[in-house]
């Protein structure tokens, strides 16, 4: 009985050793057709956050799974795979949904028919930046003739620090107007927009609204919240004019300066409407090893507004072609200037 | 696992054999606690003194790691733990003899893979804890301290990868229930120390995003409401087991082996964890007696881990 008693206490000891036999067997997954798509649909299925906003102008996403795993079924390797899933992700119609791979990104072309209307040998021809511009962090800035500073800002990603815009913006103090042009911007981090845009305002503005997605359902969504436009420290341009250049391909981070930089009085939009890009997207994976990206928050403007499809300007304009390679004239940076002059 | 199975059967066998050996040599083992008996009697503190025994555990241990942060991935990472852990214990004073105080702090380290093999994440996380484990003496010599602790655990999951949901966070404070089962086992002229200690918490809070919620969001929309949880066994089951022995080396210290599992299973804002660490222990443990008034203590005083009341 005692020797029972005691083999009874030091069993015990090890049953917990038994209890996590096994304990994330439920997680395994077969590298196998059938699990990779089934994880990629129902990982957008539950977490995508544009399912109700484009019900009307996307396929049926239950259709997509039946339609695309057929398809699926039929694929005889892993890059012919790649494609079918990569069609299947496009039917959302979203610039921030890609599947990435070793040898591939799909994506959704957001360009579509819309013209380039920005030609980057012509803004650094002698006429606008030429060879001796001035660079801070990423941004790439000169004096026009006409006593208007230029400001060209190609990348959300490239980074820039709050000296770098002090200096910017001291360079141009004594300027009838600035340009800055992010015609080309693809985005990159949305943390510069603010900081940028807070350099033209004294005053706290409404920026936009913000809504993320809270749960499972398509309709799952959380209430509209309200984002402001602080003033940033540092030296500061106001009280003149400021062009913001856009065109097809200023998309996601730049899309959201575009949408945040008009809500100030002094701006205006001028070049063709902007890619869009209004969801910010997060990161997920398959069990091949296929990583994924798709938006799980909106953002609207300051009237509501999804700019998901991207953001009309004030002033629109277009770049004559033929002008732009003849005389490297850019139609867009002159339409600006033209503006500029007026307000003064 | 099956290595590890083996390993804990043996000990098993050892402890059941200990226990044959103590019974059948009772009178000589009555014998030794006569002596100890005789120096505790001789120890009883006075009442203006106030004394304080503790045992010192250092340990690091290296294993095996599960790794499942729905909030970063919808698949289950595998891969190596390391940790380093401290702990203490010691009896409060003589006015409470059946109460020890239980402490330590650890620093854990662990590097997972995806299933396919291209994608690594990090964890990293720092846990300190402090609580009190009464004791009970059971029968045939087994010694059981049942009390409790509270723990902070802070630190970070990152899955670099990731664009805009590169990081979880780590922030949790719990009440945890704590008891360790111990036991003397005597072979031949060896003594070793064999020990279980199991833990659950009960009642806490923790940190965690809300579904598809990004960082970017909490600093920059403010939308911070809701991050921090209240968590009990129902949205956060965790337990943590810690088998070990203890082998002497010349008086000078006993050396700590052990098997470390440790399981958190979290469902919190919609967000799925689970982390579950399996890591083989390796520490010294080292007795402390700090005493006021400069007595002079027995060599063969009883250190707070063993200490047993059927012995006074």
């Amino acid at each position: 009985m005692e020797r029972f008693k005691t083999l009874i206490l030091a069993s015990l000891a090890i049953l917990p050793v038994f209890l996590l036999n096994g304990c994330d067997d439920d997680l395994e997954v077969d590298n196998d057709i059938d699990n990779n798509f089934e994880i990629l649909w129902k990982t957008v299925d539950e977490r995508y956050c544009f399912f109700d906003m484009k019900k009307d102008s996307i396929m049926d996403w239950n259709y997509a799974h039946d339609y695309y795993l057929a398809k699926a079924h039929r694929c005889k390797s892993m890059e012919e795979l790649f494609y079918t899933f990569g069609d299947m992700l496009n039917e959302l119609k979203d610039g921030h949904v890609n599947l990435i791979s070793s040898f591939d990104v799909s994506r959704y072309d957001i360009q579509g028919s819309y013209k380039d209307n920005f030609i980057s040998n012509v803004i650094y021809s002698d006429r606008y930046l030429g060879r001796n511009y001035r660079k801070a962090g990423g941004l790439s800035y000169k004096l026009l003739g006409d006593n208007i500073g230029y400001i060209y800002y190609g990348s959300f990603s490239d980074g820039f620090s709050e000296d770098n815009l002090s200096q910017v913006l001291s360079y141009f103090r004594n300027t009838k107007g600035l340009i800055i042009d992010i015609r080309g911007n693809g985005g990159g981090y949305i943390s510069y927009v603010d900081q940028i845009a807070g350099r033209f305002t004294s005053t706290k503005l409404l920026s936009g609204y913000w809504q993320r997605k809270t749960g499972k359902g398509h309709s799952a969504l959380s209430d509209l919240q309200a984002l402001y436009l602080e003033p940033s420290g540092g030296t500061k341009y106001l009280d003149k004019p400021v062009a913001v250049l856009t065109n097809r391909d200023v998309f996601s981070a730049a899309n959201n300066f575009a949408q945040t930089m008009k809500v100030l009085p002094q701006v205006k939009l001028i070049g063709d409407v902007t890619g869009g890009g209004s969801g910010l997207p997060i990161s997920n994976e398959l069990p091949c090893g296929w990583f994924l990206r798709f938006s799980s928050a909106i953002y609207y403007d300051a009237e509501k507004v999804c700019t998901e499809w991207g953001i009309q300007p004030d002033i629109q304009a277009s770049l004559d072609v033929q002008k732009a390679y003849l005389d490297n004239e850019d139609s867009i940076i002159e339409t600006a200037r033209q503006w500029i002059v007026k307000q003064n | 696992m099956k290595k590890q199975i083996l390993i804990v059967l043996l000990l098993l066998l050892s402890c059941h054999w200990g226990w044959a050996q103590h019974t059948s040599g009772a009178d000589s083992v009555s014998d030794k606690d006569s002596v100890i008996a005789v120096a505790m009697q001789q120890m009883q503190p006075k009442a203006a003194e106030t004394y304080r025994l503790a045992d010192k555990v250092v340990w690091f241990s290296a294993g095996h790691h599960h790794n499942y942060d729905d909030y970063l991935s919808s698949l289950l990472y595998k891969g190596d733990a390391l940790a380093l852990g401290f702990e203490q214990s010691r009896f409060y004073s003589a006015q409470y003899p059946r109460i020890s105080n239980y402490e330590g702090a650890e620093v854990h380290a662990d590097i997972d893979q995806n299933p396919a093999k291209n994608a690594t994440m990090y964890e990293a996380f720092v846990r300190g804890f402090y609580g009190a484990h009464y004791h009970f003496n059971l029968s045939h010599g087994f010694l059981l301290r049942a009390g409790a602790f509270t723990n902070i655990d802070l630190g970070a999951r990152a899955l670099l990868i990731n664009g805009n949901n590169p990081v979880d966070a780590i922030a949790n404070s719990n009440l945890w229930l704590s008891a360790i089962l111990s036991y003397r086992l005597h072979l031949g002229r060896f003594s070793f120390f064999l020990r279980n200690h199991f833990a659950t918490p009960f009642v806490g809070v923790m940190f965690s995003p809300k579904y598809t919620e990004t960082y970017y969001d909490m600093a920059y929309v403010d939308d911070y409401d809701g991050n921090v949880v209240g968590t009990w066994w129902g949205n956060r089951w965790q337990w943590r087991n810690d088998l070990s022995v203890d082998i002497p080396l010349r008086r000078i210290a006993n050396f700590r082996f052990g098997f470390l599992a440790e399981r958190a299973v979290t469902t919190v804002n919609k967000v799925e964890t689970r982390d579950m660490h399996l890591s083989f222990q390796v520490g010294i443990v080292k007795k402390f007696y700090t005493f006021k008034g400069k007595q002079n203590i027995p060599s063969n005083y009883i250190y707070p881990t063993e200490w047993n009341d059927s012995k006074h």
